[in-house]
């Protein structure tokens, strides 16, 4: 079933690639090369269940001190 | 093959050679003869003209293609008879003029001097005549053939209204659409289409109203089509629509010379196509599929409502299978108990999934339409007996099927018949399967899902620029008064505004008032 | 970028009540009874009420850079680089936006409508829908809402009309018991989540609103269609259900909708508001999408968007399923740092722009 699906994104992928590279759009072939590789490897590292960094956790740090704050203040 | 009758003259493209003819007679119907292989329904009769009987004439028609009495009484009878007493050949060979300015007696005379043109008048059905010595040679209309009149259109019958349709003859259907619109500005043109066939396409509008970005790029379309040749107005249709990759038509077609013409009257451009009685009409739009011409000759309260139970037909066709397949499949819920109940023990003794029963009943309904269609009227009535009985009651009785899946799929098939238009119905037909699958896999998500993509996709259609949703997206209130709702005719004051830009404005609307009771007193006390 | 995309005032009104109410109309009422407790519905009022100034506070900077979107307005004011930067950042801020609320409305079609299937199917599904819509265009999008508009309307006010027998007042008595002080906590949240998203609207609004004179009123009162309709749900769940209930459930909607039954009338609502639900958060994931593929394609300088709208879409199904691990985490979350997440792109970073380029005296680009 992994296989199928990461054949078929890959193939996907690579014919969008080729099509962009036919109409000489490099830097949108760049992008979207980037892009696919990136939700590529996060979708199969989420089917083997290996744990991917969550941004949502960064983003938590960032505001930590600020959250802190708002809970003091509400409690 | 369509049949003709009498048509006006258009001037023919030259297309197939530009030889100009030579001087020698002979020499021209040696030609002649030989680039037409023969052909037996070509008629050369070649005689001797004038005094001495020294003019040598050839006269030249298609047998069939004209009304033989006019070429007789009017060409054959004039140069043969009436001017024997003529010195033609003495006349310091002006023969060609004298005969065209004095002799000839058609209506519609044209100078022909390529070969092309020979061919495309002769073979259009016109009589030309050929002197020996001259270099031109002259092409009368005879044009006259055996053709269907008008009769009461098959398609969009009504039960209020002119019975009236159009013909497989343009001149014919030209005449009726002068007949409907006796305006100045309803202007015709007419362009023959095909490298073979060499089909007259007519666009009519009427100048002033029609949007003029929309005139010219209908012109354009029709332009750019190259093919050999036009046999319906379908070709034409399927070379101009704005996306070939829709279920939807972008382009209308009707029968009826009253549907077209208040659609010129609106501001659309009709396209009339010889060999065709269906007549195209672009710009067209969602809501024109559902508008019958009877809403218009029926009081508007009783209009309005048929109409809202054709957009109710349209939603029941497109989906009460998948409905119907979701409910049973995955949300049992739904359904109230005494009816699940009673379904259950109907679907007991089948043996398919309500998805494989629906899609066995659909495509069997679809084979039985499409025989039906296509058999001889004689055999409709086994057809239809074959259906009714064998496919329905059998199958139930023999438990392949349910009864309550016989309902939907009569249903469904009643309400596709609805539409009046018949292209629209089959895009109805089409998408139903669709939505069978997806209410099969994802169950009640799945139609939603199915229904926001079609909204998608019919919102980004567009005819002739204009968009296919609109008065309903685009939002046009002005519109609305003819959209789902018809409202009285002295309300509608105002042309389409996306398909008409200019000249808005159609009457004066004033609702019918009653005489005012007072003065009706003064009446009876003058009295 | 394409610039004969237009969009009326009228379609764009319709898109931004459909924004706003969008996820709200189902999640709201559980976390505002969960903060203001009886007093829920007060919380959405004063909700509605700083929403309204933010709405102000957004036109007011439309005004001072006309006819440049956000991208625009980030390049002139910033400097190219650091524009771009801000720009790709806010890539993120909307992309991460449209992965949790795709990840909303799959944990709700898996939780409580078809739980067999699995979550990435759907949320490709859905994606596809998604992807397809902003291929055809945000004025295609923007037509559809038009389609949509009445039958999303006419669902929920069929909602609303047949729970108005079971409202029961004393549920929600007594009022202000615990201070105004959580009720401003739940206000403040319900902002976040409802009104400060909007700053993906400029995306759309400056450069491809058509008839813009007088657009103020317009906008203010559609603004608060949007959030009569929140303060309706959230008063109707609370009344209805009870603040307990309500705080509790994931979907105190969804539950309204299933508790009516008026007899022989209507039964089994809840796939009404299941259906409008889905059509409303179906134009705010769009619409957050639309905004991040266009914001990255400009940032980038791509000729078109189109060519990354599919990648784009794949990302947002990749973060979706790995954003929230759990409901638990997914509130917590939304607690916690999410508010201060909005406030940052939805209040800060115009508010910034606006200042920075008052002192700099950069001003936006005619109007085309």
């Amino acid at each position: 079933m992994e296989v199928i699906l990461l054949t078929t994104l890959l193939v996907w992928a690579g014919a969008g690639i080729r099509k962009l590279r036919k109409q000489g759009l490099w830097k949108d072939m760049i992008v979207y090369a980037c892009l696919w590789a990136t939700s590529t490897t996060i979708i199969t590292l989420h089917r083997f269940n290996i744990p991917v960094p969550n941004p949502l956790d960064g983003i938590a740090y960032v505001y930590q001190p600020l959250s802190y704050l708002w809970k003091q203040w509400f409690s | 093959m369509p049949r003709y009758s009498r048509r006006k003259r258009q001037t023919p493209k030259e297309e197939t050679s530009t030889d100009k003819l030579g001087k020698s007679l002979q020499t021209n119907i040696a030609q002649f003869k030989q680039t037409l292989g023969d052909s037996t329904d070509i008629v050369i009769r070649n005689f001797k003209a004038g005094q001495t009987g020294s003019m040598d004439i050839a006269v030249l028609y298609t047998s069939g293609l004209v009304n033989e009495a006019i070429v007789h009484d009017f060409v054959l009878d004039t140069l043969m008879v009436q001017i024997r007493q003529t010195p033609l050949d003495t006349i310091e060979k002006q023969d060609y003029q004298i005969i065209k300015d004095f002799a000839m007696t058609g209506g519609n005379i044209t100078d022909i001097d390529t070969m092309g043109k020979l061919f495309d008048h002769v073979l259009s059905g016109d009589t030309v005549v050929m002197l020996d010595g001259s270099i031109q040679a002259m092409a009368i209309d005879t044009r006259d053939w055996e053709s269907r009149g008008v009769e009461e259109p098959s398609t969009q019958s009504v039960v209020r209204g002119p019975k009236e349709g159009f013909t497989e003859t343009l001149r014919t259907n030209t005449a009726l659409m002068r007949r409907r619109i006796k305006d100045e500005n309803l202007w015709i043109r007419t362009k023959p289409i095909g490298k073979k066939s060499k089909t007259d396409v007519a666009v009519v509008y009427l100048n002033g109203v029609a949007d003029e970005k929309v005139v010219k790029e209908v012109y354009h379309r029709l332009d750019k089509i190259n093919i050999d040749a036009i046999l319906d107005s379908g070709y034409v249709e399927e070379l101009i629509q704005d996306e070939t990759y829709t279920p939807f038509p972008t382009v209308y077609n009707s029968e009826r010379p009253d549907t077209i013409a208040a659609g010129i009257l609106e501001g659309k451009i009709a396209i009339i196509v010889d060999g065709s009685p269906f007549v195209l009409l672009v710009p067209a739009l969602f809501v024109n599929f559902f508008q019958a011409a009877e809403d218009y000759f029926q009081r508007a309260d009783f209009s309005t409502l048929i109409r809202m139970v054709r957009y109710l037909a349209f939603f029941l066709a497109m989906l009460t299978p998948s409905v119907y397949i979701a409910l049973t499949t995955y949300h049992q819920e739904m359904i109230p108990t005494s009816l699940l109940v009673s379904l259950s023990a109907q679907r007991e003794g089948v043996p398919f999934p309500a998805f494989v029963e629906a899609l066995l009943m659909e495509i069997t309904f679809e084979i039985l339409r499409e025989a039906g269609v296509r058999l001889p009227k004689a055999v409709g009535s086994a057809i239809s007996i074959v259906g009714a009985l064998v496919l329905g009651q059998a199958a139930v009785e023999a438990g392949i099927v349910s009864s309550a899946m016989v309902i939907v799929v009569s249903l469904t098939a009643i309400s596709s018949f609805v539409s009046p238009s018949f292209s629209f119905a089959i895009s109805i037909r089409m998408l139903r399967f669709g939505f069978m699958i997806l209410a099969a896999t994802l169950g009640l998500f799945g139609i939603l899902l199915g229904l926001i993509i079609l909204t998608l996709h019919l919102s980004s259609l567009r005819s002739f620029g204009v968009p296919y949703l609109s008065p309903m997206a685009p939002f046009i209130v002005a519109d609305q008064k003819d959209a789902i709702l018809r409202f009285p005719r002295w309300k509608l004051t105002t042309r389409p505004r996306l398909i008409s830009q200019q000249k808005i404005t159609r009457e004066n609307g004033e609702a019918p008032k009653p005489p005012k009771r007072s003065r009706r007193k003064k009446r009876k006390k003058q009295e | 970028m394409e610039l004969n995309e237009k969009v009326t005032l009228r379609q764009f009104n319709l898109l931004m009540i459909l924004f706003i109410i969008g996820t709200s109309i189902l999640l709201s009422p559980a976390s505002l009874a969960n903060y203001a407790g009886n007093d829920a519905w007060l919380s959405a009022i004063l909700s509605v009420g700083i929403g309204m100034i933010i709405v102000i506070f957004f036109w007011m900077i439309s005004r001072q850079f006309p006819g440049s979107n956000l991208v625009d307005v980030s390049e002139q004011v910033l400097g190219k680089w650091i524009g771009k930067a801000v720009s790709l950042m806010f890539v993120g801020f909307s992309l991460l936006s449209a992965s949790t609320v795709l990840w909303v409305i799959g944990n709700f079609l898996v939780t409580q409508i078809m739980p067999a299937t699995p979550m990435l199917f759907l949320h490709f599904l859905l994606m596809l829908a998604v992807v397809y819509g902003v291929l055809l265009g945000i004025e295609v999008i923007c037509r559809t809402v038009e389609i949509f508009f009445p039958y999303i309307v006419t669902l929920l006010m069929i909602i609303f009309f047949f729970s108005i027998p079971s409202v029961q007042i004393d549920r929600i008595r007594p009022w202000l018991d615990s201070g105004f002080k959580p009720v401003l906590e739940g206000a403040l949240f319900d902002v976040s989540v409802s009104m400060l998203p909007l700053i993906v609207l400029f995306m759309v609004y400056p450069k491809l609103v058509t008839d813009k004179n007088r657009a103020l009123p317009k906008v203010l009162t559609s603004y608060l269609i949007a959030g009569t309709f929140i303060i309706a749900i959230t008063f109707i769940t609370t009344t209805v259900l009870g603040v307990k209930i309500t705080a509790n459930q994931a979907y105190p909607t969804y539950v309204v909708a299933k508790s009516l039954n008026i007899e022989g009338l209507i039964q089994r609502a809840e796939v009404v508001i299941a259906v409008s639900w889905i059509l409303t958060i179906f134009f705010k994931l769009s619409l957050y999408f639309y905004a991040s593929v266009t914001v990255l394609a400009q940032t980038l300088n791509l000729k078109t968007y189109r060519t990354i709208t599919v990648p784009m879409g794949m990302l947002t199904i990749a973060l979706s399923v790995i954003v929230y691990p759990s409901t638990t985490y997914a509130n917590e979350w939304n607690e916690t740092t999410w508010l201060w997440f909005a406030l940052t792109f939805g209040i800060a970073y115009p508010l910034l722009l606006s200042l920075i380029a008052m002192l700099r005296g950069v001003k936006g680009r005619s109007h085309p």
